[in-house]
Parts: C-alpha cells; structure tokens; sequence
C-alpha cells in the first residue's frame, strides 16, 4: 500500500475537475426541474396525489433531518420519532388547550422539540456510540408511554384531534383543510428547510461534522469539543424533524397521538435514508418518497406485501448499491462521492 | 518567569493499565525549540506518554507543565487551542474529505492570527502537498497520506509538535524525503518524535530520551546515547 501511483501526480486530472462540474449542473438542473413541476403540476392532480405529495414532502424533510444526524454526524438514532411527535403535540396542545394561531401553534412545536433535544442531546451524546443507540431508542418508548398515559394533558391513546388554523398571510386568509392550499404551504416551508439544510452541510461546520464521523481521535486533536459538536448537530437535526411533525399536522392529520412517536417511525426513517442514500440529504427524501408511493400502490393489490418488498430492495440494495439509489446515480456520474 | 520554564515538563507522571505500568514516574523537561527524540522498545510507554500529555488519557499520577502552566487532566481538545499539536502513528485523516478540506477543519477549530486560507495555503506549501488539494484523503498514496497527517497537526498552529512515529509503513526513499521536512518545521517550533527508524533519527534529532518498561534510562545527544551501554543492551543491539 505505500509508494507513489506510477507516473508523475498532477493532481486532479482536468477530465475529473470537469466531471465535477458537469455532475453538479446535471444535479443542479433535475433539482431545479423537479421544484418546477412540484410547483406547477399539482393543481391539476387528483386530491389524493395531492395530499400522498404533501405527505412525501413532509417525511422527505423528517428523513433529511434525519440524515444530518447520521449521514453527516455519523450519529445512528433510533428515537428521531421523538421530535416528530414533539413537533406534532407542540402544535396540538398549542391550538387544542390555548386556541393558539398558526405562526404560534408552530412555534410552540418548534420550541417544546428544541427543549427536548438539548435535553435527550445531553445525555446521549455522554454515553458512547452503543449507548447513543439505546438512549434514543429508549426515547421512543418513553415518549411513546408518556403521551398514552398522560391522559390529562395528551389525551391518552385517544390522541388530540384539532382543526388547523388558518394560514394568514396579510393579503389574506388560507384554510389549511384544502389539501392543495396545505401542499403549497407544506412545499414553502420544505423548501425552506432544505435550502437551510443543504447550506448547512455544504458549510465548515458540515465538514466539522462529517470530521466527527470520520475520526473522533483527530478531531480532539484539532481542538474539536466532540460533545459539544455532537449536540449542535443533534439539536439541529432534532429541530427540523420537529418541524416536521409541526408541519404534518397542519397539513396532512391534525392529529396528535401517540402513533407518531412509535419506534416505528423512528424505523422507518432509518430505511428511507439507506435507501436513498446516507449523507446526500436529497436521497434520504427520495428514499421516503419512493416507498411511501410504493406502500400506497401495493395497499391496492397485495395489502402485506409492503414489508416483504421493503425487505427485498433493502437486501438488493446492499447487494449491489450500498451507498443507497442517490450515493450511486452520483458515483455513475462522477465517479466521485460528493456533488 | 513563564520564558525560563521548558516548554513541556512533566514531574512524577504515571499511567496504569490493571497490572501492568504502563509509565511509571516520568520526569522529562523538553526545552523551547529543541528537536527531540524518544525511543524504546514496544511497550517502553512512549505512546501512553504522548497520550497522558496531549490529553487523550487522563495520568493515574503527576504533574504537567506546559509552558510553566499546569495542564494536567486537561482534556485534548483544550490543549489543541493551547498550542499542543500531535500526529498519530495509525493515519488519522478524514478520508472522505478533499486535502483542503481536511486542513480547513483543523485551521477553522483554532481561531490564529492568520485566516483560515492563509493557514490551510502555508501548511499546503509545508508539506508540498498543492497539487493534491482537491483530491479526496482516501485516493493519496500512504506517503502523502502521512504528510497530510503530519500537516494536520501543523493546522492548529502548535508550539510543541508531538509526532507519533511519522516513518511507520514509509519507503525508505520517502522517510528520506521526510528528513528535510522535519528539519525545516524543527527550525519553526519545538518537536518530540517517537521513533523506531534509528539512522533517521540520528540525521534529524539533537537530544534522545530512552523509555523503558515505563521508565526513563537514557538521555542525551545522538553520539551519547549511541555510546550508551545500558540502551544498547535494551534496544539498539536488538534492532540492529
């Protein structure tokens, strides 16, 4: 393994330099289509893929959110449904127990997930990377527990059914029970989202993450406070899963309960990103995105297929694309691993 | 009073692993801008020594000075921004980022006088490593993966540079093309080089210090510690 590759080190070849370019124009130009039709093509669809879309954007920014934690920190939770059934009760007990406005009621979604997250981030970050794992797991079920118990407050396992308030903008009043009013709301605040996300890790600070992942040693070396990164990353990572929850249940089940902070779900999260492909942010959101489509064709003609389906691709998936669908439509194209 | 003080001391240090000793009441003084050596056999405690002192082990016992100051127990990345920079003898580099971007993550964690660029293009000129900035860490060869090792540790800005074996798996033409480099960052700052390459050492080093079983047995320039009988008994005749 030592020495030098035979022939002089240029460095970077030129074809390289160029595949990078053309790679990140090719990326650039089906993200900019894709925004495109999400904007203009849905007016003409069918309620149903109106809300199945509105649905996908949603758990698309609950599994990027995801991914900044575990792609770019390289922290593997097994609880991120917490701060999705946060961000859900925040915007329910908000509206059901104070009659709260929207810009308030998700708000109050947004801040009981970042209480918590500090809170839960605390600690896990303290107990290693087998403890990380249980901790949040653990989350799940405690979180789970909590909202099926607290009957008072949460409702028990009858949950916090609610209307959405209305999303007013000045000029004037939308109602959130319009499901194409709903998915262009849910596409502003995604869109948002992922532009702040994807800032984010393409930032020094996403390096510093990703150095985490790659060496802790080295990283202290260099004067990184490990834990203190660690929690930055999973607060922010728990943050916009939490705005995930606030936003499904404004747009898609107004709906609190206690389903939403099953381990399930913090499950599912998990397979989307590895299916899409850990540490691209945009794979992880079509991971979710493919099998949320899939799940509602196979419900029609083989009801339990899903979970055997899922099984297959995962396994084929490991086989034959272990860096996930995007990790390798980007290799295909650049023959390198980051746009 | 801080100026007369070595820049590195350590009094009575000690580490234990269940039964066995791994450093056993290390007094060593490394003064400003020496170029120093330790060396030993396997398990003479070299590496738990630059472990207790960079802060990745916390001592079971004893002091450390750094610049006069006591820092021990401090953990390492405190001492990083102190100006304790340290290589490891397994590559440490964050493989899946470029070159550049490798030493952007160590320059941007130590705010210096200089910015982050003028840092990362300095430590590039250093280590001769411009024409792979963009290259991804895992596509370097082992050799320029060393040096990329060692200019990470240069990222920080440190005063004592602590190289764990910086030769460990190197061609003997590319611990020869090392040389030089030791030599010139020997000129900027103090440095401390575990090693095992002995005719290396004796063409870059001015004192050696020899560890074994924990202990300290041998200190001096190259010609004395060659001369020494006790270090060849436990090592040098060994090693050939």
């Amino acid at each position: 393994m030592s020495g030098s590759p035979p022939g002089p080190q240029d460095g970077p070849h030129p074809s390289q330099a160029q595949r990078d370019i053309a790679g990140r124009r090719v990326f650039h130009g089906i993200l900019a289509g894709v925004f495109l039709i999400l904007i203009v093509l849905p007016p003409s669809l069918s309620l149903f893929w109106q809300t199945l879309l509105t649905e996908i954007l949603v758990w698309g920014l609950f599994a990027m959110a995801f991914d900044l934690l575990y792609g770019y920190a390289g922290l593997l939770s097994f609880g991120h449904s917490v701060f999705f059934g946060l961000g859900m009760y925040g915007v329910a007990l908000s509206v059901h127990w104070f009659e709260s406005g929207l810009w308030i009621a998700l708000a109050a979604g947004w801040l009981l997930t970042l209480f918590f997250a500090w809170v839960i981030g605390f600690f896990a970050v303290r107990v290693g990377m087998a403890g990380f794992i249980i901790l949040t797991a653990l989350m799940s079920v405690i979180f789970h527990l909590i909202a099926n118990n607290w009957e008072s407050v949460t409702g028990g396992d009858a949950g916090i059914p609610f209307n959405a308030p209305p999303l007013s903008l000045g000029f004037a009043v939308f109602s959130l029970e319009r499901p194409i009013t709903a998915y262009y709301f849910a596409l502003a605040v995604v869109s948002a989202a992922f532009l702040i996300l994807r800032r984010l890790v393409g930032s020094r600070r996403g390096r510093v993450f990703e150095a985490i992942r790659e060496n802790e040693d080295r990283a202290v070396l260099l004067g990184y406070n490990i834990r203190k990164e660690k929690l930055r990353a999973f607060v922010l990572s728990g943050l916009f899963a939490g705005i995930a929850g606030s936003l499904y249940s404004t747009t898609v089940d107004r709906f609190a309960n206690q389903d939403y902070f099953h381990w399930f779900l913090s499950g599912d999260v998990v397979i989307w990103t590895l299916l899409g492909g850990v540490g691209t942010l945009v794979g992880p959101a079509l991971g979710a995105g493919v099998l949320l489509v899939l799940k509602d064709y196979l419900s029609v003609w083989w009801p339990k297929g899903f979970p055997i389906v899922v099984g297959v691709l995962m396994l084929l998936l490991v086989i034959f694309a272990p860096q996930g669908m995007l990790g390798f439509a980007r290799r295909k194209i650049r023959g390198r691993w980051r746009f | 009073m801080i100026g007369d003080s070595p820049i590195l001391e350590t009094r009575g240090l000690s580490k234990r692993f269940g039964g066995l000793v791994a450093l056993d009441r290390m007094d060593l003084r490394v003064e400003r801008g020496d170029l120093r050596a330790i060396i030993g056999p396997n398990g003479a405690g070299k590496t738990t020594f630059f472990n207790l002192i960079s802060g990745l082990l916390p001592p079971d016992q004893g002091e450390v000075f750094f610049r006069g100051e006591p820092v021990t127990g401090l953990p390492a990345h405190r001492l990083a921004h102190m100006g304790i920079g340290r290589t490891l003898q397994v590559t440490s580099i964050f493989t899946g980022l470029s070159v550049e971007e490798n030493l952007w993550v160590g320059v941007n964690s130590v705010q210096g006088e200089e910015t982050v660029r003028e840092r990362v293009e300095r430590v590039l000129d250093w280590m001769g490593l411009h024409r792979l900035r963009r290259t991804p860490a895992s596509d370097l060869s082992h050799g320029d993966q060393r040096l990329l090792e060692i200019g990470l540790a240069l990222t920080t800005s440190p005063d004592i540079l602590l190289m764990d074996e910086p030769t460990a798996g190197l061609s003997a033409a590319e611990t020869q093309g090392l040389i030089p480099l030791i030599g010139r960052l020997g000129e900027a700052l103090t440095i401390v080089i575990i090693e095992h390459d002995i005719k290396f050492l004796m063409e870059v080093v001015r004192t050696l210090t020899v560890f074994h079983q924990g202990r300290k047995i041998a200190e001096g320039g190259p010609e004395e510690i060659r001369a020494n009988e006790e270090v060849q008994e436990v090592y040098l005749r060994g090693t050939g």
